[in-house]
């Protein structure tokens, strides 16, 4: 019996489909948003070390 | 420093308290501390006529509350519901069960057997009439308002202050202004950083405080009526308010790091933590 597809040309279409699928995905990927540390509230700034201290919080 | 800074130290709510304000007049931070001391003689549950005390030896009996105790029983059940019930005002039978049955600097004992009492969901104890501001506690249990009363509390005094102010009690903080600087009011937090808060609310809840006898401490599981058993021994948050903060800090060292830390970074502003490399015995 002769095989109706070759088993060159299965591999080359194995070669294309994952040619396209990385294209298709890697795309997606490439075009995503980067996701983001969560932004601190406006009214919340972190001090570098060693800055004044006006107050304290604390266990208590 | 500006010129204008106002600040007032004094002891309240069994801890250091600490008011200040830009441009402010003596006489607003004056009656700031007198709300205080208000505060502290309803809201203590050491002293036996205090109206606290009196919610928790009237036996179920409603009785009618004022309006600044309806509003901490109110803080109460908010904490214990946004909580998932960690943070429960009626852990105090096992409070004093482990020891802590009178003030701190009275000094405590080691309890010399621990069975701890069953700590109640809250809701179904306590019973708010919002219509005649009447309320009841259930026989048997009893209420300690802790940090919940001083981070209500500094929510609710902050706007005493005026616009540029800082009301501290006993750690939990509610912040409005600019402060002294111009770039808002720098705040220590538990690691040892800083932050500069211009509004919004600040707490520490941890473990290394109020220690007693063979590992006992203050901040008890209500699941088990224990000194809580935790990797995260001291939690900082900054967020809206200072009830929030209290709330969110405190659920999280109940919690542990596993699910504490995530639990914060779904709420809070920001937060610092300090967690021992090796988790802390409670006992």
């Amino acid at each position: 019996m002769s095989t109706l597809v070759s088993e060159k040309t299965l591999k080359r279409v194995a070669i294309i489909g994952t040619l396209l699928l990385t294209g298709v995905f890697g795309a997606a990927v490439a075009t995503a948003p980067k996701p983001q540390a969560a932004a601190l509230h406006p009214s919340l700034r972190v001090l570098p070390a060693g800055s004044e201290v006006h107050t304290q919080t604390y266990v208590s | 420093m500006s010129p204008n800074l106002q600040a007032r130290h004094f002891s309240a709510l069994g801890s250091t308290c600490e008011l200040i304000a830009v441009g402010a007049s003596p006489a607003a931070l004056e009656r700031g501390q007198a709300l205080v001391l208000d505060a502290d003689a309803r809201l203590t549950r050491f002293v036996r006529n205090s109206e606290l005390s009196q919610l928790n030896a009237a036996k179920g009996r409603p009785m009618p509350a004022s309006p600044l105790l309806y509003g901490m029983l109110e803080a109460g059940l908010y904490a214990y519901a946004a909580s998932g019930g960690l943070v429960n005002i009626a852990v105090l039978p096992a409070l004093c069960a482990a020891g802590y049955d009178r003030p701190f600097r009275l000094g405590l004992s080691q309890p010399s057997s621990l069975t701890p009492p069953v700590t109640p969901a809250l809701p179904e104890v306590l019973w708010l009439d919002p219509a005649t501001r009447t309320v009841a506690l259930a026989p048997g249990a009893a209420l300690d308002l802790g940090g919940i009363a001083k981070g209500a509390l500094a929510d609710l005094l902050i706007a005493e202050l005026g616009q540029d102010a800082v009301c501290n009690l006993g750690g939990d903080l509610r912040v409005r202004g600019s402060g002294p600087s111009g770039d808002g009011w720098h705040i220590g937090l538990c690691d040892g950083s800083v932050v500069a808060l211009t509004a919004g609310g600040v707490a520490t809840s941890g473990t290394t405080r109020r220690r007693w006898g063979k590992g006992m401490h203050h901040l008890l599981d209500p699941r088990t009526g224990l000194p809580v058993y935790t990797d995260l021994t001291e939690v900082s948050v900054v967020t809206d308010t200072a009830l929030h903060a209290e709330i969110y800090a405190k659920t999280a060292v109940l919690m542990g790091s596993a699910d504490g830390l995530p639990f914060l970074s779904q709420r809070a502003g920001h937060f610092a933590v300090v967690a021992p490399a090796v988790p802390a015995a409670a006992a």
